[in-house]
């Protein structure tokens, strides 16, 4: 399939049907990204029609020259996402960070909701920057470089906020019995 | 790197509940949809000129109803301002406050002044969660507690905008002014009594940000950037003076010591 930034320059010369690929290509990355930071799959359907309604109306001001069409559109999820966070009122954040739940072996419990219980818990340990960062790379499937684009930070600080963050988060997994060990 | 890989290893084992398919099918054709009509639309506008209007009517009635919007909002918020000042969390008038403080900051132009101020409110937060913690109060407590750690988000991502001596001056002024939050903090979680979660919480939150800080600092400076200054950790009472059990005024660094805080031994944490 062609690239995305090529299909995003032919959107934006006017080529609807261009932008209809650039949502085939990329709309399940973005989806990925905002559920695991929403936690709601309604949200976050809701969220990335949102942010293909904003890149269109935008298409105009995206500049190929100073980022690349996939930070741009993570750009705009984020902002979403961070607004969508504001406005949710922190009751409702709590209910969602579940108890992470324990004393079972990782094997037993491969795709099962537990595990997407307690990635979702630990998600919700870490701070905004870096639950962004471990989404997008993690869930999403960004480099870096991408992550660093579309948060306008440099990539140094994101290799040290992903390093963080996975080291919180798997001292939270151990804490809780997610580990090796407890599987013999 | 053992819990780094656990950590890794449990995410790449989730999936991610997949959207709905209609949804994704309709949703496409709408945009796709949209896309054709807004190429249509901006062709028609290349086709048609039309004289442009004369703008003297239409500015003049623009400034009119400015000016008597902006009457009515002096008159009204006076009066709000006055009455929401120093009120905590558990007061019907804390939204107003809340809204003076974030009006303030959108007309604060600079990340340096925006930083500044963001600070300053954040001191704030923790002079109403003191309260509640005393008072042994919770309502209100989430609401300050988000405003809380969104300040010091918010501080922070000024401050890294900021270059040079700017970005050296007010990073080692949020580490300084963050640890005596945090001892603060931890001063008060004994005591927290029902808002002890919000005590907890705020302090991670804190500790968080310092972190965050320190290592933009270390990253700045591996960069070959100018000499960074020492944050003044003031464990020896050289420079503390912040005044964080109470004095806000409303204003950037008011009661604050000086700015610039050298030495006392308190440096960026290292990861």
């Amino acid at each position: 399939m062609e690239e995305l930034d090529g299909l995003l320059a032919r959107a934006a010369d006017g080529d609807s049907e261009a932008f209809g690929m650039v949502y085939d290509v990329i709309f399940n990355d973005l989806y990925k990204y905002i559920y695991w930071n929403v936690g709601s799959r309604d949200d976050a359907q809701d969220l990335a029609s949102e942010v293909f309604v904003k890149a269109l109306a935008a298409l105009e001001r995206f500049e190929a020259a100073r980022s690349t069409a996939r930070a741009w559109f993570f750009t705009i999820a984020r902002n979403l996402v961070v607004d969508h966070h504001r406005k949710r009122s922190r009751r409702s954040q709590s209910s969602m960070a579940d108890d992470i739940p324990s004393g079972e072996c990782m094997e037993d419990v491969v795709e099962t909701e537990a595990a997407s219980t307690a990635v979702r818990a630990a998600l919700r340990e870490l701070n905004e920057e870096q639950r962004q960062v471990v989404t997008m790379k993690f869930f999403s499937g960004l480099s870096n470089a991408e992550v660093a684009a579309a948060m306008g930070k440099r990539e140094g600080a994101i290799n040290a906020m992903q390093h963080r963050a996975l080291k919180k988060m798997g001292k939270m997994l151990e804490e809780e019995g997610w580990n090796r060990e407890a599987c013999e | 790197m053992e819990r780094e890989e656990r950590a890794k290893e449990l995410i790449s084992r989730v999936a991610t509940p997949e959207p709905d398919d209609a949804f994704k099918a309709e949703l496409r054709e709408r945009l796709v949809t949209q896309a054709a009509a807004r190429r249509k639309a901006n062709t028609a506008l290349e086709r048609r000129w039309v004289a442009p209007r004369p703008a003297y009517p239409l500015l003049r009635r623009a400034v009119l109803v400015s000016g008597l919007v902006l009457v009515l909002f002096m008159s009204f918020t006076g009066g709000a301002y006055a009455l929401s000042a120093g009120k905590n969390p558990d007061s019907n008038l804390y939204g107003t406050k809340l809204f003076f403080e974030e009006a303030r900051l959108s007309i604060t132009g600079s990340h340096d002044s925006k930083a500044e101020l963001e600070l300053t409110y954040s001191r704030e937060r923790l002079r109403e969660m003191r309260y509640l913690a005393e008072a042994g109060v919770s309502r209100g407590s989430e609401r300050c507690l988000n405003e809380y750690e969104e300040l010091l988000t918010r501080a922070r991502e000024h401050i890294y905008l900021l270059e040079g001596g700017e970005f050296d001056r007010l990073s080692a002024e949020f580490l300084r002014l963050t640890q005596e939050q945090l001892e603060e903090l931890t001063s008060l979680q004994d005591g927290g009594g029902s808002v002890a979660d919000m005590i907890e919480a705020a302090a991670g939150a804190c500790d968080g940000a310092r972190q965050s800080m320190g290592e933009q600092m270390m990253l700045r400076r591996g960069q070959g950037g100018e000499p960074m200054m020492q944050p003044g950790g003031d464990s020896d009472g050289t420079g503390s003076g912040s005044g964080a059990d109470g004095g806000y005024q409303g204003g950037p660094m008011q009661d604050g010591g000086p700015m610039m805080q050298q030495g006392g031994g308190g440096g960026p944490m290292m990861p």
